[in-house]
């Protein structure tokens, strides 16, 4: 969005190198990324599988904590908190969309987009509900809220994903291929609903992929190859 | 925070119906383990109230005292060495109740001694000697004339038996010799004879005629001396139900109701209402049960001597009664009569047995070997070591309310201290007085050191004489020492005795009654601590330790029900916990989730801790429905005691069961327990799950 006017870092990367053991071996997915995210842009993590998109995810996403260097998000440096601040940053500043849409399957619609309203806690029942039904409305499924994960479409479910990560109102968005398994006439909406919320709330999304036409969406496009970033 | 925990329950709940594999296992071992809990607390709380309602209420009272020299423990129905326990002695009971009088929380106490005696009760024949040689003394007559019917109705049975016993070939001189002897007793020669003649002839019928009749029974009696007035108070459910009370002051003894029904009635009648029993009220089968088929046999087998306890001037009037009531031929006698009459199965049992108390029983010499008025020679080891004999007078019959049924609550026949006393080999004061005067004039003054204490304290002489040498003390039996020696019958007079004769002597044991009942251990343990302090050397027991082996029963069989439960919940714990861990296995990427979108550690714990606890809230309260269900069907059948040492325990032949809200509470207490724990650890491995496991998630 090279347009808009000049946004503060939200993500910032110095130097990240992040180690996985492999057997015996430690295998190195990240060998020294620099990257600045700056609020309300949309991002895409571009590149070939094993090329280090999900990885450096993980480490913006707050689930995993870098080998070396620096990760800061929102404002604070990951490989200083403890598992339960991680945890309660992850609650309140950031959101997730998965693959594999990653619903509780043993709640329904509604349930699930309430779930982290109520691990956040301190809202009344009426404010929950209100957030959750606006959210739900603004997804455009409003007649499945008491459906369960497994009564509805792919694209149903990464709508109903979507409106999860949104409904705490995070400053960021994480979206670990959130295309892979639909449709491309479906991916291309969901697309399309997520450059949305974007553009209306100003929230920061970061999402990797593979598919030229998702990248083609993307406001800004960082290119991983072999752990380091090309382009971007 | 409501909310939080909403989604959790209601998440429990659909993880518990999408789980349906894992939530059948545990939740079917939950069910059964309360299930379990409630049914075997519920039953071994009912038998143990109902023993100790028939211990206590009935002789041990909440705590039992005795003497700490007690070579024995106290065993008071009955231990291992069948009354020959020695547990010490209470030398002066009055002491010893001052000072429990003083403890907090004792209501009341009774002087106790146990003994067991032998009663030989009168063989048939014996008995018509003995009314025959009294018509003759007195010249009666008609008495003589009834006694020579009665007489020679017994002789003529004997004769029948010899012959049939001459058809099975026994030994044939011996059964000659016999048959001459009755044959000359049935004779009228004979008894015109015995008329003109009666000293020798009665003589001949003493040393000829009576050996080949059956002896009387021998009756053995557990025999409790106690302040019978007190008792009868303290002991609030005792009841006269035949007879009268002892008086105050009086001598005598007063049967229980079941050593009345049990011991004293005529032994076939007894059999044939075991029989009765076996079938009506524990609900077994003769026809299928080989076991009470055999009893029907040996109840069969007595048909002949049944017929010879008949009345004989009633014999001809119950044998016609008999062929009509039973459909046999003019020709068929008594004794085949009565075997038919005993050839019992399911089908014709209520209806004979009913048959023979209508015709039969009320036509017996003897129903009961004793009855109320008669005075009975108790025979006893003394604690001297010599047969010992005391005659006393058959008051009356007691029972203990409610507890009918109960064989521990009627273990015991009571009788006044005092006789007690010289059964157990106790000299009275004359004799004391007596032994006083033999020893001063043989010089036997020597006190020995250990007796010195219990000269000081017990004041009695008798002990100081029971441990000197017994061949000096023998020298002075049966001609100085008069009756206290040897067995012979005692006096027959019953001399009164005051109140301070009962209280101011010996005795063996001390029940103590509590007002608070749940406070027996802290009044045990006030009681041992006045007598460390007084010196006393008391034992106290627990009425449990008290009623012996019956009591260990009780311990044994909790501990194993405990036992039981235990290896139950173990192997329920290990089975939950593998399921729960594979549970856990399976839903990781949904933890992973959670957890990625913010869920603390504590969430996920609480989470899995939340589902096993509905599960066993669920399964829990099924379980102990059932459990509920089945012990209140249970309380109103009543569970049959099929075995003789169940109805000890039952204090009945049925237990009717009763189920509280606390061993349903205790049940669910134990599940949750349960449940908890084997939670733990798959739920700690749950909070293990990294959230990154959300973004492999590939399914």
């Amino acid at each position: 969005m090279e347009d808009s006017v000049p946004m503060s870092a939200i993500v910032t990367l110095s130097d990240v190198k992040k180690d996985y053991p492999l057997g015996k071996l430690t295998v190195r997915a990240l060998k020294g990324i620099d990257l600045t995210i700056s609020t309300g842009e949309f991002t895409t993590i571009a590149g070939p599988s094993g090329s280090g998109k999900t990885t450096l995810l993980n480490l913006v996403g707050c689930v995993d904590v870098a080998t070396e260097g620096v990760v800061t998000v929102a404002g604070q440096e990951t490989g200083k908190l403890s598992d339960r601040e991680l945890t309660k940053l992850r609650l309140h500043k950031l959101g997730f969309i998965f693959q594999s849409f990653n619903l509780i399957p043993v709640l329904d619609m509604f349930q699930n987009v309430e779930f982290p309203l109520l691990l956040q806690g301190g809202m009344t029942k009426a404010e929950r509900h209100k957030r959750v039904r606006d959210i739900v409305d603004r997804v455009g499924l409003t007649d499945q809220l008491r459906q369960r994960p497994n009564e509805l479409s792919g694209g149903q479910r990464q709508r109903v994903a979507i409106a999860r990560a949104l409904v705490t109102k995070p400053q960021i968005v994480l979206a670990d291929e959130p295309t892979a398994n639909l449709d491309s006439a479906t991916g291309s909406s969901i697309i399309d609903l997520m450059k949305e919320m974007n553009e209306q709330d100003q929230t920061t999304f970061i999402f990797s992929t593979h598919d030229p036409h998702v990248m083609e969406r993307a406001g800004r496009i960082v290119k991983l190859v072999d752990g380091l970033v090309v382009a971007g | 925070m409501i909310g939080t925990f909403r989604v959790l329950v209601l998440m429990s709940l659909r993880n518990i119906f999408s789980h349906k594999v894992k939530t059948l296992i545990v939740g079917a071992i939950m069910a059964f383990g309360t299930f379990l809990l409630v049914l075997g607390t519920s039953i071994l709380d009912s038998i143990e109230a109902s023993m100790a309602q028939s211990i206590v209420s009935s002789l041990a009272g909440h705590l039992q005292v005795y003497d700490g020299r007690a070579k024995d423990p106290l065993a008071l129905f009955g231990g291992l060495s069948f009354g020959s326990e020695d547990i010490g002695e209470i030398p002066d009971y009055s002491k010893v109740r001052a000072e429990l009088a003083a403890i907090p929380n004792v209501r009341a106490t009774v002087p106790m001694g146990l003994n067991v005696s032998v009663v030989n009760a009168t063989g048939d024949m014996d008995r018509e000697l003995e009314l025959l040689r009294a018509a003759v003394g007195r010249g009666d007559k008609v008495a003589m004339a009834q006694s020579e019917l009665r007489i020679r109705h017994i002789v003529g049975l004997l004769k029948a038996e010899t012959e049939r016993n001459a058809v099975i070939g026994r030994d044939k001189a011996d059964l000659d010799e016999k048959s001459a002897l009755l044959d000359r007793a049935l004779t009228d020669a004979f008894w015109a004879q015995l008329r003109a003649e009666p000293t020798l002839n009665l003589q001949w019928l003493d040393t000829k005629i009576a050996p080949l009749a059956p002896e009387g029974r021998i009756l053995y009696m557990r025999l409790l001396g106690t302040d019978l007035p007190l008792f009868a108070r303290t002991f609030d459910r005792f009841e006269i139900s035949e007879g009268t009370m002892v008086p105050e002051g009086e001598r005598g003894i007063l049967l229980s109701r079941s050593f009345f029904e049990k011991q004293a009635k005529d032994k076939a009648a007894r059999d044939l209402d075991k029989i009765h029993e076996s079938v009506v009220v524990k609900g077994r089968s003769i026809d299928k049960e080989k076991a009470l088929q055999d009893e029907v046999a040996r109840l069969k087998r007595q048909a002949t001597s049944l017929a010879g306890r008949v009345r004989p001037e009633s014999y001809a009037e119950v044998e016609s009664a008999l062929r009509t009531r039973l459909g046999a031929e003019d020709s068929v006698q008594l004794p085949a009569l009565v075997e038919q009459l005993f050839t019992l199965n399911d089908a014709n049992l209520r209806a004979q047995h009913d048959l023979f108390y209508e015709v039969v029983a009320p036509q017996m010499e003897q129903l009961y070997a004793v009855a109320i008025g008669d005075v009975l020679t108790l025979r006893a080891v003394s604690k001297t070591g010599y047969f010992n004999a005391v005659n006393v007078k058959i008051h009356g019959i007691y029972s203990f309310k409610g507890l009918e049924k109960s064989d521990l609550a009627g273990a015991v026949n009571v009788l006044d201290l005092i006789t007690f006393r010289e059964l157990y080999g106790q000299f009275t004061e004359a004799q004391q007085k007596e032994m006083a005067a033999i020893r001063e004039d043989v010089g036997l003054e020597v006190v020995k050191k250990e007796n010195v204490e219990d000269a000081l304290f017990g004041g009695d002489d008798s002990l100081i004489v029971a441990d000197t040498d017994e061949g000096g003390f023998d020298e002075f039996e049966g001609n100085t020492l008069g009756d206290t020696g040897g067995d012979k019958k005692a006096q027959v007079a019953f001399p009164p005795f005051t109140q301070a004769q009962v209280d101011e002597g010996l005795v063996l044991n001390i029940a103590v009654l509590l007002d608070d009942d749940t406070k027996i251990g802290e009044t045990q343990a006030a009681i041992a601590a006045m007598s460390e302090d007084k010196g006393l050397n008391l034992n106290v027991v627990d009425w449990r330790t008290a009623a012996g082996i019956v009591g260990q029963f009780m311990i044994v069989t909790r501990a194993v029900l405990w036992i039981a439960i235990f290896i139950i919940f173990l192997v329920a714990l290990v089975i939950i916990n593998n399921s729960m861990v594979m549970a856990t296995m399976e839903r990781t990427g949904e933890v992973g989730t959670m957890r990625a979108i913010g869920a603390q550690r504590r969430f996920v714990l609480t989470m899995f801790l939340v589902e096993t606890l509905v599960l066993g809230a669920v399964a829990g309260t099924l379980g102990a429905l059932a459990g509920v269900g089945l012990v209140t069907f249970l309380g109103s059948v009543g569970i049959p005691a099929v075995e003789d040492v169940l109805v000890l325990l039952f204090a009945g032949p049925r237990l009717y069961p009763t189920v509280g809200p606390s061993h349903v509470l205790l049940a669910l207490v134990v599940i949750f327990f349960v449940s908890v724990v084997s939670t733990l650890y798959p739920a700690w491995i749950a909070t293990r799950i990294q959230p990154v496991v959300a973004m492999q998630r590939r399914d």
